[in-house]
Formats: structure tokens, sequence, C-alpha cells
């Protein structure tokens, strides 16, 4: 590694940073007003306290992902493949269970989710998978079937856990990636109906808590008590935001705990009610100038390696952001995906962060080397 | 690179990047369009639905109205008190808090720290509390514990008139009583306060957020005096202890307009602790209660033959030495009387002579004379519950039926119904609805409701016969009548007693040792009012079984001591009475022959004093030194009823020279002969 000279630091993206340090104030707001007990003792709460703790956390992940040449991390990326197989085995088997699922990993007092690490070592992987590729694109679906069974595997899984959420998102993921490596016109054809068959299939195979989300997804008074709940509170949370939303630490439907899920998955309505459309509308164009931002890098970096873990990084990006806001705007059935930067969450604080440093690390190597 | 060339393969990279581009903005803009939809094109419903879920209105008992008597004094009043509650997930300190809160309220801290650590989101700490209490406890300033006002309703005079007044339930509702026929003008309008609610626990925090006044209940006026009410029930209280009965009731009721001015009932009943108390003890059995009313039901059947023509209060019946046969039943009297005059078998109460007047008068006339008087339909009186009696259709009665009514036996009468039937003798012949509220005020002091007396008081019979009745009734009294113990000294009184066997449900007859004994009778009013009607009833008495033993110096009692708290002056004629003692029974058909004599007397100035007389027709002449016929000249129809005791000129009158003559009023005028 080269030291990282006054003339070097013209190199560095400030474009994301910036974001990054503007998506995560906003969603530390809106944690503070989530959590926020109105003659509370301590001015912060501690879920306030604890995500800034995860920030300084993230922010060492994310030096981390900056200061290794990303180039390691092609050499390490089968190895990290295989660790997140064996933690998604692990969980399984002695994974800490909540709300009917096993998720959690305890190591040394920290819970850690492995699904967060899955989608970490696929990125890594696929991105390998194809930078090596002597065969130039478009893939046949005969070439496909390593990058599948490489998808494949975790999905399932992660079906297991159950998470479907995670399972859907890791599989949107690894989707983009491979169609960034091409396809011929007959394997997205093929892929599609392939598609739509597994998922006729695979609804027998669901839980059914998973059956009864999408269900009430697709009609969402059948259950307005029960999962419809959710999505029906934040609909309101939302839409009585208006125009201007109702102002800092105002959003009654938060504070008087109709949102369930305020400071994870249901964030974005708790924000959406305190800030109103413009508040939502900046919130997603701030995403959405992230993830052109990381376009843009991904077209520039100096190898096939980063331009798909670019690619990579940014499909993880604006699926979790689709699917969150979709999920709250009653777009999508209620899946547990948090709002990247935004939700209060550890693990994928940490993770998010770290992609966020890996984007860096491409973008400043660019014509380095 | 093998499959194609250098260019298409840039064309390939730049339509993927722009087609994962395209997607992203897709993504984008179709979350944006959702949130427009949601946020600006349905804000209007999402946030009704917010305040729908978050806003409660709660609707808060405004203050109760109060309930007066006619003189101002308050019987029933609401007291504002505050109670306690607890959010037992917002206490900081909990251990604290209850060792804190135990200083001040009468529980241990071990007993409020239980309700400090119950998992309930909401706990009533202390209901009703002192306002000292209160004061200290919101000092400490403790989280979590709040306060909310409630009005309590309080009767200050305790047990008295306590079956009248009622009793409101936990929300302030009426139940019983005035409380409950009252409860619309009470109850007031409701406060509506908007409070958010608390999706978790359903918390009310009352916010800034507005709310709907209500307004005061209203402020209601009976006829009753608190100082009449009171005296009335110490006096029946003695009544019941010293003649050992089981309960009893006694009521005074204004004969000219209804107005009830006591109603009491023993046992007592305090409806400050109403729980406490068994429901038969609330019941205002003067109103709720059907009785048989025995002997004071004999005057109406004398009324309804003098009424009809088929006899004369001279007629005189054979009363069989007391025993008579009807149908297959013996009717026995008593004592044992030869020839009476219809005067006195009322007197005398004999149920020979009763039956033999009704079997003259036929079972359809009786009957319809009785409905006419009010008995087997609810007299109106604003009280809930009230029965209507029981009387049978004439067409279902036997002869012994008839003969039973005939000295009340077989009917059902409620006390009040009796009354205002016994009112029609002293105020000539009107039937007036008994009543208990004279008015009620809203807030601002101004009349919402008023009774009208007058309206509907309807005719029951003729004036003549409500003379003849009451001139009977005056004897009763008399040494040799059966109430002489009803008597007050200095003042003019008149009534009849009530001696009945009570129905034994169990042994399907009459009981032997049971009885109802009552008294029921006029004294006179004072000058703004007509005369009283006082109704006295012991419930199996023991000492003596008879009205006139037992119930009438209990109405003695009673009138001598609402005689004197209104300031009534004594009656003259009860000094001509007591003179003229030894007369006997046919006194007062000799005073009403003296009467009819004076008014056919010639007047020679009478042309003359009319104009003097005719000043002002509606203040009241002097009258003092004329004549009857005079009095009937001047008024051409007289307003009111008219009483006229002694012979001769005038010697004192009633309105005095100079009053307001009110409609309705009695008149009287006592006469003497000129030296």
């Amino acid at each position: 590694m080269k030291q990282i000279g006054k003339k070097k630091i013209s190199r560095l993206d400030f474009v994301i940073p910036l974001l990054t340090i503007l998506l995560f104030s906003l969603g530390m707001l809106t944690i503070y007003s989530a959590t926020y007990v109105p003659e509370s003792s301590t001015w912060l709460s501690p879920i306030s306290r604890r995500q800034l703790i995860w920030f300084a956390m993230g922010l060492v992940g994310m030096g981390f992902g900056f200061a290794v040449n990303y180039r390691y991390y092609r050499k390490i990326s089968y190895l990290t493949y295989g660790l997140a197989i064996l933690s998604l085995i692990l969980v399984l088997l002695v994974g800490k269970s909540a709300m009917g699922a096993k998720r959690w990993l305890v190591i040394a007092g920290f819970t850690f989710q492995p699904s967060e690490l899955t989608k970490l070592a696929l990125i890594f992987a696929l991105s390998r998978f194809f930078a090596e590729r002597r065969l130039a694109p478009p893939y046949n679906l005969k070439e496909l079937i390593v990058p599948f069974a490489m998808v494949g595997v975790p999905f399932l899984l992660l079906l297991k856990q159950p998470d479907l959420g995670t399972a859907m998102l890791v599989a949107l993921i690894s989707c983009s990636i491979i169609f960034y490596a091409g396809l011929t016109r007959k394997t997205i054809a093929a892929l599609f109906f392939a598609a739509a068959a597994l998922g006729a299939a695979g609804w027998q195979f669901l839980h059914d808590y998973q059956k009864q989300r999408i269900l009430t997804f697709l009609n969402p008074e059948l259950d307005p008590q029960g999962s419809g709940y959710h999505i029906a509170q934040s609909k309101i949370a939302i839409g009585s935001g208006g125009l201007a939303g109702k102002g800092f630490l105002k959003g009654t439907q938060n504070l008087l705990h109709f949102l369930p899920e305020q400071h994870t998955d249901f964030i974005f309505s708790v924000y959406a009610e305190q800030w109103g459309f413009w508040g939502s509308a900046l919130l997603i164009i701030l995403f959405m100038l992230f993830l052109i931002r990381s376009l843009i890098i991904s077209q520039e970096a100096r190898d096939p390696f980063g331009s798909y873990l670019a690619i990579g990084i940014t499909a993880t990006f604006f699926w979790q952001v689709c699917i969150n806001i979709g999920m709250v705007l009653g777009l999508m059935p209620v899946v547990g995906i948090p709002l990247p930067l935004i939700s209060y969450g550890g693990t994928s604080l940490l993770t998010s962060m770290i992609l966020i440093g890996i984007l860096l690390n491409i973008h400043f190597r660019k014509q380095y080397f | 690179m093998k499959r194609y060339r250098q260019k298409d393969s840039r064309r390939w990279e730049r339509w993927k990047i722009i087609s994962l581009a395209l997607v992203m903005v897709c993504g984008a803009v179709g979350l944006l369009s959702r949130a427009y939809y949601l946020q600006v094109v349905r804000h209007d419903f999402f946030y009704a639905k917010s305040l729908q879920q978050s806003r409660r209105a709660v609707e808060i008992r405004p203050e109760r109205g109060e309930i007066l008597d006619s003189r101002g004094n308050k019987l029933a009043v609401s007291l504002e008190s505050e109670s306690v509650y607890v959010q037992p997930h917002r206490i900081v300190s909990k251990k604290k808090a209850a060792r804190k809160l135990a200083r001040i309220l009468p529980y241990s801290s071990r007993q409020i720290y239980r309700k400090l650590a119950s998992k309930k989101s909401f706990q009533w700490l202390a209901r009703d509390v002192l306002p000292s209490q209160a004061e200290k406890i919101k000092r400490l300033h403790l989280r979590g514990v709040g306060f909310v006002k409630e009005s309590r309703r309080f009767y200050p005079n305790r047990e008295l008139a306590g079956q009248l007044l009622g009793f409101v339930g936990v929300d302030s509702e009426g139940l019983e009583g005035i409380e409950h026929y009252y409860d619309r003008y009470l109850r007031g309008k409701k406060n509506i306060v908007f409070l958010e609610r608390d999706a978790r626990r359903g918390i009310l925090d009352p916010g800034d957020i507005g709310s709907v006044e209500g307004t005061k209940g209203g402020t209601v006026v009976l006829t009753l005096d608190r100082a009449i009410q009171h005296a009335v029930e110490q006096e029946l209280g003695r009544a019941v202890i010293s003649s050992r009965a089981k309960r009893g009731l006694a009521v005074v009721m204004d004969v000219e307009d209804g107005a009830i001015l006591a109603m009491s009932q023993y046992p007592f009943f305090n409806p400050n602790s109403f729980t406490s108390s068994k429901p038969s003890v609330w019941r205002n059995r003067a109103v709720v209660d059907m009785i048989e009313p025995g002997s004071t039901f004999k005057v109406f059947t004398v009324a309804a033959a003098l009424e009809k023509g088929v006899i004369t209060p001279d007629t005189r019946l054979d009363c069989e030495q007391g025993k008579y046969r009807v149908g297959n039943r013996i009717i026995h009297d008593t004592h044992k009387h030869g020839m009476l005059s219809v005067g006195e078998i009322v007197k005398l109460s004999s149920n020979i002579g009763c039956s033999k007047i009704a079997a003259r008068l036929g079972k359809r006339d009786f009957y319809q004379f009785l409905r006419r008087c009010g008995f087997g339909s609810p007299t109106g009186i604003d009280f809930p519950g009230e029965k209507q009696g029981k009387l049978r259709d004439w067409r279902r009665w036997r002869d012994v039926d008839l003969s039973n009514v005939s000295f009340g036996q077989g009917v059902g009468v409620t006390p009040v119904q009796l009354m205002m039937a016994y009112a029609a003798f002293a105020n000539g012949g009107y039937l007036v609805k008994p009543y208990l509220v004279k008015q009620v005020l809203n807030e601002n002091g101004w009349k919402v409701y008023e009774h009208h007396a007058f309206s509907e008081r309807r005719r029951a019979f003729s004036p003549r016969v409500s003379r003849q009745i009451m001139a009977m009734l005056e004897e009763v009294v008399d040494d040799d009548g059966t109430a002489p113990k009803a008597r007050i000294p200095g003042y003019w009184v008149a009534g009849k007693t009530g001696t009945s066997q009570k129905y034994d449900p169990r042994q399907k007859r009459y009981s032997r040792k049971n009885y109802l004994a009552s008294f029921i009778g006029f004294i006179p009013g004072p000058e703004n009012r007509g005369k009283l009607l006082v109704y006295v009833m012991l419930d199996e008495p023991r000492t003596s079984i008879y009205g006139g033993m037992v119930a009438a110096p209990a109405f003695s009692r009673i009138g001598q001591r609402l005689l004197a708290y209104l300031n009534v002056e004594p009656s003259s004629r009860v000094m001509l009475a007591a003179g003229t003692k030894d007369k006997g029974g046919t006194g007062s058909r000799s005073r009403v022959k003296i009467v009819d004599h004076s008014v056919s007397a010639p007047i020679p100035t009478a042309a003359k004093k009319k104009d003097a007389l005719a000043a002002r027709a509606d203040v009241m002449p002097d009258f003092s030194g004329r004549s009857v016929r005079d009095v009937l000249a001047y008024f051409g129809t007289l307003p009111g009823s008219l009483s006229i005791r002694g012979s001769g000129k005038i010697m004192k009158q009633k309105p005095l020279p100079g009053q307001r003559i009110v409609a309705g009023t009695g008149m009287e005028f006592v006469l003497q002969a000129e030296n």
C-alpha cells in the first residue's frame, strides 16, 4: 500500500462521504425522534446512543474497507464466501431465535447477523467469478450454472432461517451482478420463466406467516389488526405527514406508538410523518445521487473486479432502499429489510459502511497502479 | 472478447449501464410517486384517519345541578373531587414514589407500591381524595401520577327526604327519585375533551388539543320545605317507634295546587351511602306502593252518593247493630250502631252504613265516580315509578265487591292518589296533580321548566259535595268521633281515620295481626297557601291497630309543628266548636244551616257598598261586618273554594284585607251572630 500524499487527496471522492454523512444524520435524527420519550431523564435514548457507537465502529469499518486495496478482497472472496456459508449453517444449528426465526449468532457477547456477511461475501465471490471469466459475455444458461449455484446455496439457507427478505435481497443483488455480466436474450427469457415457475412452486414451501404477509400485501383489508396493521399504520403515518410534514418530534403516529418497528424497518414512516413529502423526496433523491455516483465509480474502476464489486454494492443499496421504502409505502410485502444508513441496527450500519469504504477504495484506485 | 467486436462490446457495456441506471431511476420515480400519492393526494384521508385513531373525544360530565327546597336550602349538591391515577410504566422510582405517597394517602406504602408495580397502563390510586391531599401530591411532581376531576354527589342533609331525592350512580347518572326523574335537567350538557390516545396502552393524556364546553346541570327547585320535611320526619319517626310499627310514611300537600311540602318515610334513607341500604328502603312508598285504603276510602262512597243525589247529609240508615249480610259475607262494624245519619257513618266509620250507601248508588255510578276522583290511574306526579293503583272494572264486581270497595277493601291506591282525591274536598272539588318540583333553573338562573298547577286541574265533584264532606270530616275529630286525638288545640282540623287489615299473601286472606293504621286530614294553611292535607300511615303498628289511636296523634303533632312554623293564626271557630261541644255531632249540620240562613238575609246597603268594594278586583277587600251574600255579590263567580263557619256577620276572613287573591286559593269566612 502506498502512502496517500497531498496530490492523491484530489483523487478522493467527496460525493459519497458527504451523502453518507447526510443520510446517516437524517437517520440519526429520525431514530432520535422514533425513540423519543417526552419526559425522559436522559436526553439521548439508549438506542440513539448505541447507534452512534455503531456509527463510530462503522467509520472504522469504512476506513478498513477503504484502506485495504480492494484487489486483496479478490483473494479472500471465496474464503469469505465459505465463511458466510458456514455461519449460515451455524446460525441454523446454534443461532439465537427471535420471533420464530433463527437469524442471529452470538459471538463474544455481540449479536451478529450472518445474512449481512452473506451479502458481502456473495458480492465478492460473484465479482471474482465474472472478473476471472475468460469467456466474454453475454452468457448462456450453461455458463451460469456455477454463479447460480453460488447464489442458490445461501439463498436456500436463508429461506430455511426463515428470512425471506434477505433471501430475496441476496437473489436480487446476485441477479443484478449476473445481468451486468451480460446474458443472451434467450437466457433472460428463460430465467424470467424459471423465476415465475420457481415462485409458484416455492409458495407451498413458505411459512404460514410469510404467506400471510404476501396475502395481506395483496389485500391489506384482510387483516387490519394483524399483519395488515403494520402497513396500515405506516401508510397513515406517512399520509398524515402531508406535503410539509408535522415537524421534528411532532409525528403523533410515532409518538403515540401506533407505528410498529418504528426505529428499525419502519423508520421511513417516522421520517416521512415528520418531514412530509418534501422530506421523502429529499431522502429518495439523496439515495439516487448516491447510487448514480456509485454507478459512475463502477464504470471508472480500473479492473473488471472493481467494476463488478461497485455494481454489486450499488445493487445492494438500491434493492434495500427499494424494498424497504416500497414496503413502508405499501408497494411491497412486509419483509425485514432495513433502510441502509437510516434504520437502527448495528450490523446493517456496519455492513453498509464497509461497502461504502470499498466503493471509495475502488474510486481511489481507479487510475492507480 | 472472442464473441464481439470491440465496438459491439463497448455498445453492450453502455446499454447495460444505461438500463441499470434506468431501473434505478424507475425505482426512485416509483417510490416518489407513491410517496406523493400517499402524502399529497390522499393526505386528507390519512390525516383524518390518524386523528380518528389518536384522538379520542372523551365526554366529561359537567357538574350536576343542585336540588333545592322551595326556600333555597340545598338538598343535593355536587362536590368536585379529584381522583389520583398512576401510569405505572412512567414512574421512575416506584419504591420512593410509594413511600412519598403513603405519607399523604391513607394507604400503606406497600399497598401503594403494589399499585405502582401493576402491569396495567392505567391504575386508580385513590378516588375522591381530599383537596388538601391532592394539593400535596401535586407538589411532589411525580412523573406518571395524574389527576382527574370528578364530580361527586353529596346530600348535606343526610337522611332528609332521602327516598324522595333518590341518588346517582358512579357516573353521576340519576338512578332513583328526583335525581332520576329530572336527570335530563340535572345532568347538564357534557363537556367534550379531545385526548390523545396511545396505541400500546391507550393512555389518555389531556393535551391542549381542544374541548367543547358543556354546561352545568340545572337547579331543580322542589316544592318541599326543609323545615317542614324535618319536622314531619321527626314526628313520623317518633310515631313509628312509639307504636312499634314496621315502617311509616307521612306526606304534606297543599290542597289548592298539589304542591308536596313534605314527603317522608321511615325507616329513613341516606342517599350518601345508598349501597348500604336495602332497595326496599329506597322505595318512595308514597308514590310507588299500593295500599288498601280502608276507612279513609269511605268518604268517597258518601261523596259519590251525595253527588248522585241518592242520599243527603241528613239521610239516616240502619246500621244493623254491627252485623250485616251482603251476599254470602257478613259485614261487621267495630261498634254496634242503630240508625245513623250519613255524617255519623263517616264520623264513626261504619262499614255497614257505607255498604248500604254503595248499594243505593250502584256499581256503575260508584265506579265512575271513583275513576273521576283519579283512582285506578296514575296521578302523574313528577316521580319515577308511580303505580296506577288497582280498581277493577265495575262489570266484574260482585255485590260483595261493591260493599268491600265502599269501605276501602279490594281496591289499591297509592298514598298520593288518595291525597289528590282528598284535596278535592278542601278545594271545592278539583283534582290537582300532586307535584314535587316547582321549577328548574339553568346555569344562568333562567327558568327552563315551571310547574303550572292549575292548567290541568279537573273537576271531580261539585263544590256542594266537597263542603258537605268537609263538614263530616270535621266531626271525625270530635270527642265521639274516631279520631279526637287528631285535634290541634286552637286550630280547626278535619280528617278521616283508616284502619285496614293487611292482606297476607301467604295465607291468602286478610291478616288478623297486621294492620295499616292511617289518618288523612286537613289543617289550615298559611296565608299564601290553601289548606294543608297531611297523611300519616303506620305499617303494622303494635301498640294499637287503630288509625285514630296511633296515626291521629302523629297527625296532630305534625300539624302543630307545621302551624307553628308557618305562623298560622289560631282559628276562632275552634273556640266556638269547643264551646258547642255539648251539642255533639249535630253541630256541623246546624252550622251549615246557619250559613244558609245568613246568605238569605237581606242586606240593606248592598248596592252602595259594592261600589266601594269593587275598587280592585284582584285584592281582597275587607268584608268584616258584612254578610256572606255581600261576598257572593262582590265576586260573582268565586275564584276558589269558599268555606264558611259560624253564623251572622263576617268576623274573620281569609285572605286578609288587602292581600292578593290567588286564583284557586280558598276563601274562608268566620261568622258570628250580631249582639
